[in-house]
């Protein structure tokens, strides 16, 4: 009997437990969307002012993108997942399963010289830098 | 043990190269005795300090003759970085036009195999480099124009003002640190740095920026020193800072930003650049006039 009500606790956790991706980062507080459609229209769905964006799959890469690059990326749903893509920004952009969206904007309070942002992003690692049709667009990976 | 052997191998290893090049992704270590194998030439040069005229008679390889060796068609700007952490770039043009020798040998007396040196004739000496370790080639990005712009004055003049700031005596300045903390979220990147005279570094924060200082000369500018950076690659009159698409500009150190565009080399510039409420502003408005001041971040939109 134990069990089963371990079992179904287990289920309902799964059942309740946010879907979509989260927003993160230099915010007022956090919270999940499941919208899907181009991330300059996301953002200004949320009333989210971001100058940049840092977009976390759920196997731990990431790409940072600028403002100008937001209207060039979708999020979309791909077989149960939330997803994005774009042809105009480097493939890098191209994630499975995404899971946060971190937003950077200089306006939030700088405590100890940091942001939830830039905290966040010292928790990844660095990989690299690509271009495509004047987008810069960084990959990072989470640190182990 | 086998730890331990491994280690003695690897550190026996190093040890007997002397010099590493990494070209896009390729690392070829090198050895005192391949660059002996080399084309050997001889270089007399000249230097003046405060003990009168130098003459030193210089003997090594050229750089063009170690690449062509190795088959590296550098068309890229070079980072030398020392044993003892110094560093500097060198543009294609300076490769192009001037010289580059490393050096075996100084009047006659051979260097350690950890202790070659750069010389450059015709580029200042603190373009040269005791102990060269690594020459690295690469694309820097100092002609990609930024996308956020943001002055230095504005910032600087919301920051606590440090007096001797550490390990500085009788000077006053600010923290680096925190006035890039104000409008960058990078803290394990390279910044790219470049004083009015046209000076510039490509440095790690953690390297080298974490504790640098900006310490305020009596001209108005401000030099970037201290902290992990060595003495010889501080910057006078520090005029721009650039990191991935947003930068910096020392706003005294311009009239407007076609000087800025000039100091870097920007091919286009745009007819306005937009504040944060939208407005446009021209940029042949100059940087004394008010309508630059504490408007916080300016937008290039191309």
């Amino acid at each position: 009997m134990g069990k089963i009500i371990i079992i179904l606790f287990l289920l309902s956790l799964v059942a309740c437990s946010p879907q979509g991706y989260r927003f993160s980062g230099n915010i007022d507080s956090e919270f999940y969307s499941e919208q899907t459609g181009n991330l300059k229209e996301i953002l200004a769905l949320h009333e989210l002012n971001a100058e940049y964006a840092l977009l976390i799959a759920s196997d731990g890469i990431a790409v940072l993108i600028s403002e100008p690059s937001f209207p060039r990326i979708e999020i979309y749903l791909d077989a149960k997942k939330i997803s994005t893509r774009s042809e105009f920004l480097p493939p890098v952009s191209n994630l499975n399963d995404l899971s946060e969206i971190v937003i950077y904007n200089w306006k939030h309070p700088v405590v100890d010289r940091q942001t939830p942002f830039s905290l966040r992003l010292l928790e990844l690692q660095f990989l690299g830098e690509s271009s495509l049709n004047g987008h810069l667009v960084r990959k990072y990976q989470l640190s182990e | 043990m086998r730890y331990f052997t491994a280690f003695l191998i690897l550190a026996c290893w190093s040890a007997l190269h002397s010099l590493t090049i990494i070209d896009d992704g390729r690392e070829i270590s090198i050895s005192l005795e391949e660059l002996r194998e080399l084309e050997q030439i001889e270089i007399i040069t000249e230097r003046e300090d405060e003990r009168g005229v130098r003459i030193e008679n210089w003997q090594g390889v050229l750089l063009s003759e170690i690449f062509t060796h190795y088959g590296i068609d550098n068309q890229a700007p070079l980072k030398f970085n020392s044993y003892d952490g110094y560093q500097v770039r060198i543009k294609v043009e300076e490769y192009q036009e001037y010289p580059i020798l490393i050096a075996l040998q100084r009047d006659g007396k051979n260097y350690e195999e950890d202790d070659l040196r750069l010389v450059i004739p015709g580029m200042r000496d603190m373009f040269w480099m005791q102990a060269v370790k690594i020459i690295r080639t690469e694309n820097y990005r100092e002609s990609t124009p930024p996308y956020y712009i943001l002055f230095a004055e504005d910032l600087l003049s919301g920051m606590e003002v440090a007096f001797e700031p550490e390990p500085f005596r009788n000077v006053q300045g600010y923290y680096l640190a925190e006035m890039l903390s104000l409008v960058y979220p990078f803290q394990q990147d390279e910044y790219f740095l470049i004083g009015r005279d046209g000076v510039s570094h490509q440095l790690e924060f953690q390297m080298y920026l974490k504790n640098a200082v900006l310490v305020a000369a009596d001209d108005g500018g401000y030099t970037l020193q201290g902290g992990d950076i060595p003495y010889g690659m501080w910057i006078k009159d520090i005029a721009y800072i650039q990191c991935y698409d947003r930068a910096i500009i020392f706003r005294e150190q311009f009239r407007d930003l076609d000087e800025v565009g000039q100091l870097l080399e920007w091919e286009n510039l745009p007819e306005h650049l937009h504040t944060e409420d939208g407005s446009r502003i021209g940029i042949d408005i100059e940087f004394s006039e008010p309508v630059w001041k504490d408007s916080g971040i300016f937008r290039w939109v191309r």
